[in-house]
């Protein structure tokens, strides 16, 4: 229940700049999908386009093996594989890197641990806030979504679950790099750290995933990266598994527990 | 008031030191205090005092020693609860209403089984305004806030450090009245200060931290004992130059015709005697204040 209070407390801290993200989020994904008939319309013209890519880049993109002009394609190239993820990464490791590591440079953990509080409680509850956040707003932006792909012929092909799988496999992509934020901020205790250590991981991912697929000897590394795991499962069409879900979040709640583990221990800054 | 027993001790810091690096910020400090008294941290800034009470509360892990509150650790949940803390530099959410803030840790006292039953009370007589968000607050009112939070579940133990900091002389008395009510309810209260005539009103010892070791640590009435004192007086007729010689705790004597001023450490009724044959017409005398032996205990230990 403390953690619960304590992620209550740290919702409501930011819940004018919550609904600012959320509102953002929604205009976004909404403004990406009306541009979808006038895609679908001159299909061909981008398919040709986009097979005159390498395939490795089509799989990057999350284009590969569909039409960009199909809803599955569309959904992929122009939301899933970029923008979509990215802004809701941008408010994952800005709340994991404040979670601690921000409150600590700003002088506002020292008070809010002399409440009696344990570490660990307050670290977990931090986590907790920042994980149904980011869940929630990732749902309601896909609620927003379903209600406006339908008329514009945006799941037609799809299953009804389709674009939920997909926020699913988004948001556990989302939590493994905010956890790494997170996790090296309540580590280290500098925030500048949390958020280069996870914006350095996203580049790393993505490129290496990217790269890896045009040196025939080093394919195998695709698999190691998170980005692969979401963008290379198909996710508008197999249900959240064992690569897509389960793993970046066993590996989001590992790292997380490594930090907490370390910022039980170490001294609080000043 | 003597330095309690460590098992009595509300407060027990033994041997603590603590380092950043090659700084030594902590060097071999004992210090008990004990239910119902206030102890006085004096030192310059960069002394160690926040340092110490960082240890106490266990933001920092000592390098070396321990540091047990009522009996345990204060990082225990039920601990906790019984501590109240204001640090130096108090920060808060800058966005969040008092409200939220207050309301925040009165849910984790509670949750502790400590509920924070002074909280209207204290809230009134400070007059914390709670409708307000705190970055929009004054100095002195962000100051009430963090006072009200460190006293609202009538802790056992209080640490302050420079609690008044930013306050009126008004509410500076009215936060030291609240601390005199919290020891004469039994708490423990470790207070740090570089303002002293506030240990003088209210501390029943002080301890003086110099470089991170603590220098002087006594009862105040046993500091001010060996505080100097200066007197000057005139008299009717000149006595010889030799005239303080045998007077106990003698530091300087002038002796100009009829008239004498001298230095003395402790009490200056023998000086008084000695020079009464010589017929005194006028005498005057003042206590060295504590800040000036405070300076002279600095001076000694660097």
């Amino acid at each position: 229940m403390t953690t619960l209070t304590v992620a209550l407390s740290f919702v409501r801290d930011r819940r004018r700049s919550l609904l600012a993200w959320t509102l953002g989020i929604i205009a976004l994904v909404l403004i990406m999908a009306v541009f979808y008939p006038s895609i679908r319309d001159t299909g061909a013209d981008f398919d040709a386009y986009v097979e005159s890519l390498p395939e490795s880049v089509r799989e990057s993109l999350g284009i590969s093996g569909a039409s960009i002009a199909s809803p599955e394609g569309y959904l992929m190239s122009q939301m899933y594989s970029n923008i979509y993820p990215l802004v809701i990464l941008i408010l994952g490791i800005s709340m994991g890197s404040w979670a601690i590591a921000g409150a600590e440079g700003e002088g506002t953990l020292e008070m809010t641990l002399a409440a009696p509080l344990r570490r660990v409680s307050l670290a977990w509850g931090r986590f907790v806030a920042m994980a149904a956040a980011t869940l929630a707003i990732t749902a309601i932006s896909t609620a927003a979504l379903a209600v406006i792909a339908a008329p514009l012929g945006l799941l037609d092909g799809l299953p009804w679950w389709g674009i939920w799988s997909a926020a699913f496999s988004m948001w556990a992509l989302v939590m493994l790099y905010a956890s790494a934020a997170f996790a090296i901020g309540a580590a280290t205790g500098r925030r500048a750290w949390a958020i280069a250590g996870a914006a350095a991981l996203i580049v790393i991912g993505f490129l290496g995933q990217m790269f890896a697929s045009l040196a025939q000897p080093l394919e195998y590394l695709r698999t190691t990266s998170p980005w692969y795991w979401f963008l290379g499962s198909s996710p508008l069409t197999e249900p959240p598994g064992l690569v897509s879900f389960v793993l970046p979040a066993a590996l989001a709640l590992i790292i997380t527990m490594a930090g907490v583990w370390r910022f039980d221990r170490r001294d609080l800054g000043a | 008031m003597s330095a309690p027993s460590s098992d009595r001790a509300s407060i027990d810091i033994a041997d603590l030191a603590k380092s950043f690096g090659d700084v030594r910020a902590l060097d071999g400090v004992s210090l008990q205090v004990a239910p119902g008294e206030v102890y006085g941290l004096l030192g310059a800034n960069g002394a160690g005092k926040s340092t110490l009470m960082r240890c106490l509360l266990g933001y920092l892990n000592p390098t070396r020693g321990t540091v047990r509150t009522l009996a345990g650790n204060s990082r225990d949940v039920d601990i906790r609860s019984r501590i109240g803390y204001l640090p130096g530099d108090l920060r808060l959410p800058l966005r969040s209403s008092v409200q939220d803030i207050l309301r925040f840790h009165t849910r984790l006292q509670a949750r502790a089984g400590r509920p924070a039953t002074d909280a209207e009370n204290l809230l009134t007589r400070l007059d914390v305004p709670m409708d307000r968000r705190f970055g929009a607050l004054s100095k002195g009112n962000r100051q009430k806030v963090g006072l009200a939070l460190s006293l609202m579940a009538a802790p056992e133990v209080l640490v302050l450090d420079e609690p008044t900091s930013g306050l009126d002389p008004h509410m500076q008395e009215l936060v030291l009245d609240i601390v005199r009510e919290r020891r004469a309810d039994g708490a423990a209260v470790l207070l740090s200060t570089h303002i002293l005539s506030e240990a003088e009103a209210i501390a029943d010892r002080v301890g003086v931290l110099s470089r991170g070791k603590l220098v002087a640590e006594a009862p105040l009435s046993t500091l001010l004992d060996r505080a100097q004192q200066s007197i000057e007086v005139a008299l009717d007729e000149a006595p010889p130059p030799t005239v303080l010689d045998v007077v106990p705790g003698l530091m300087s004597a002038a002796v100009q015709g009829t008239e004498v001023t001298a230095v003395v450490t402790g009490s200056l009724s023998e000086a008084i005697r000695a020079l009464a044959p010589y017929g005194v017409r006028r005498i005057a005398t003042r206590a060295h204040e504590l800040d000036e032996m405070f300076q002279q205990t600095r001076d000694g230990a660097s």
